[in-house]
């Protein structure tokens, strides 16, 4: 297990390289030259004079070769730059913005979680019923639901009409029910259909037929075989969903004016403030290749054949 | 060819049927749309602004007084159009890219498919949205930035498809009959690649229209005045006290069009599945 975790750990570095340099290579996309949006973000007239003492300050007058060095050796140090914008440092703004996120996530995922082994278990138990009808009709809706529509249905529904949840801020609980529940609604839309398909394909193999040829209680069977093994592609989706979930908040966000990453970097896009735009790609990129990792540690401790590589 | 077969069994699908039915009537209305649509979809009148529907408003007006029907019928128009771009170009670029990864070999098809992991390791809305970010708020930009997203899943399967038909004797014998490779690409490979990726494509359409609409939603996409069905959704947005009709309206086109398209490519899935096996 120990070498498995290790090499996995070594084949992220090049990785990580890729990453490093796809960010770098973004910040040559910008049309303008960031000097001047600095020296206008910082209300400064840029003359020619002006921009040229900017760019050698921002390193932007070297080679670009030089340049990623440069920005890849202050990168390993945690440096990220300084927002345009605040001036302080690009990572700071973005880890102030993100504790909101990774709550809003977090309910959210167990949002997915409440809604989709139910659903998933059940539709697959009662194949062909009214009930795994409804529930292929809410998975469809569901992912194909655009989720900043949804977010103002809810709004309009359960805040408006019904005053049950307040409609913006943060704060309690009830704050978050909506913007989570909106978040939540695609993703838990895919877990249910991997879930059900992953259910019906284990209630075909043989060790189920064996447990009940040997008079095991059904309910034994469902939850110690079958959806033991049912879940496996499931935690294995669940490193991506999270990624994509902490990706998706940035509509919710928009919608609920919830205070995280999400808003933050729109704004920041809007400001052309491109430090923070660039360390927002780093940091939910790390982030995304750290929670795969994660995700196939725990496959291997789950499933000894992902672990020796015989799962092709 | 058999997938054509295959295809045709599709037409007796119920819901196949119904999404076409729904996909079909939203293009139309996009493509006439200069001719069917009752007003210009940009022409402000404040006197006219909240209508009800009546004679002249089909659907009433929105704030500025436009009217809602036409804006949602140019709206269709911008929405289909720029997905069919984006899969259009995404799929000649991966289709140039994966067939040079998967015949050429070697170096070139490392540096490029070791790119390909670099973009996968990235979420793709993250990449979408900050490449926008950078290249600044358009429908073009946005159009770029989802082409360059989304080439790097098509151009694996691509590859995959070349690395298995380049063992196939059809190719080896044309190889060893001297028909220089351009020429192996265009008659043997690609005529039997195109049809799954097309296919292939048609599954992601309604994944393209959401992402679009939604960057227009943020107001990186599409900018005012023209109609787009995310725009019109922020627009509305402000008026969800007063007058929720007006998000209804959008919304349910958007989510009308992106269930019919995974509904037809669901259908399409199960075919190719089917047809593999």
């Amino acid at each position: 297990m120990g070498k498995y975790i290790i090499n996995r750990i070594i084949s992220l570095i090049p990785v990580l390289l890729g990453i490093s340099l796809l960010t770098f290579i973004l910040i040559q996309l910008v049309p303008v030259d960031p000097a001047e949006v600095y020296l206008r973000l910082s209300q400064i007239p840029p003359t020619d004079e002006a921009v040229a003492i900017t760019r050698a300050e921002l390193g932007l007058d070297k080679p670009l070769y030089i340049q990623y060095f440069d920005w890849l050796r202050k990168v390993v140090q945690l440096d990220f730059g300084t927002s345009f914008v605040t001036k302080k440092p690009a990572m700071e703004v973005l880890l102030y913005y993100f504790p909101a996120t990774l709550k809003l996530t977090a309910v959210s995922l167990v949002i997915v979680l409440l809604i989709s082994i139910p659903l998933g278990v059940f539709s697959a138990l009662y194949k062909d019923t009214v009930f795994d009808q409804v529930c292929r009709l809410f998975t469809f809706i569901g992912a194909s639901m655009p989720s900043f529509w949804l977010g103002f249905v809810l709004i309009y529904l359960l805040s408006l009409k019904l005053d049950l949840f307040p409609v913006y801020g943060r704060g309690t609980l009830a704050h978050l029910v909506l913007p989570a529940l909106t978040l939540a609604l695609g993703s838990a839309a895919v877990y249910t259909r991997l879930l059900r398909t992953s259910m019906l394909e284990n209630l075909k193999q043989y060790f189920v037929l064996y447990a009940r040829a040997r008079g095991l209680k059904e309910r034994l069977i469902v939850v110690r075989h079958i959806l033991k093994n049912a879940l496996i592609p499931v935690v294995i989706a669940f490193g991506m969903t999270l990624g994509h979930m902490l990706a998706g908040s940035v509509i919710v966000e928009n919608v609920f004016a919830w205070p995280g990453v999400g808003r933050h970097i729109v704004s920041a896009i809007f400001n052309r403030d491109y430090p923070v735009i660039q360390a927002y790609v780093l940091f939910m990129a790390v982030i995304f290749v750290l929670l795969n990792l994660m995700v196939d540690i725990i496959c291997g401790l789950l499933d000894p054949k992902i672990r020796l590589g015989w799962d092709k | 060819m058999k997938l054509q077969g295959k295809l045709k069994g599709l037409l007796q699908n119920k819901l196949t049927i119904l999404s076409l039915t729904i996909l079909g009537l939203v293009f139309l209305a996009g493509a006439l749309a200069p001719v069917l649509a009752p007003n210009d979809p940009t022409l402000v009148s404040l006197e006219s602004k909240f209508m009800s529907p009546g004679a002249q408003f089909p659907l009433g007006t929105d704030h500025l007084g436009r009217c809602i029907l036409s804006r949602l019928m140019y709206g269709a128009m911008v929405s289909l159009g720029s997905a069919l771009i984006v899969m259009v170009i995404t799929i000649v670029i991966s289709a140039i890219i994966g067939t040079l990864s998967g015949y050429a070999g070697g170096w070139v098809d490392s540096l490029l498919m070791r790119t390909c992991d670099v973009i996968l390791a990235v979420p793709n809305l993250v990449l979408t949205l900050v490449i926008v970010g950078m290249l600044g708020p358009s429908l073009v930009n946005v159009i770029i930035a989802m082409v360059a997203v989304q080439w790097v899943w098509y151009a694996r399967i691509i590859r995959g498809m070349v690395l298995s038909l380049k063992e196939r004797s059809f190719i080896l014998s044309a190889r060893v009959a001297g028909t220089p490779p351009w020429l192996i690409i265009i008659r043997h490979i690609f005529p039997n690649i195109i049809p799954y990726i097309v296919v292939l494509a048609t599954l992601d359409l309604g994944m393209v229209i959401l992402h679009i609409s939604g960057l227009s939603f943020l107001g990186l996409g599409v900018q005012p005045p023209t109609p787009e069905w995310g725009a019109m959704l922020n627009d509305a947005k402000q008026f969800l006290r007063s007058d929720p009709i007006l998000i209804m309206y959008p919304g349910t086109m958007i989510l009308l069009v992106v269930m019919s398209f995974n509904l037809l490519g669901d259908a399409l899935r199960d075919v190719i599945e089917y047809h593999e096996s």
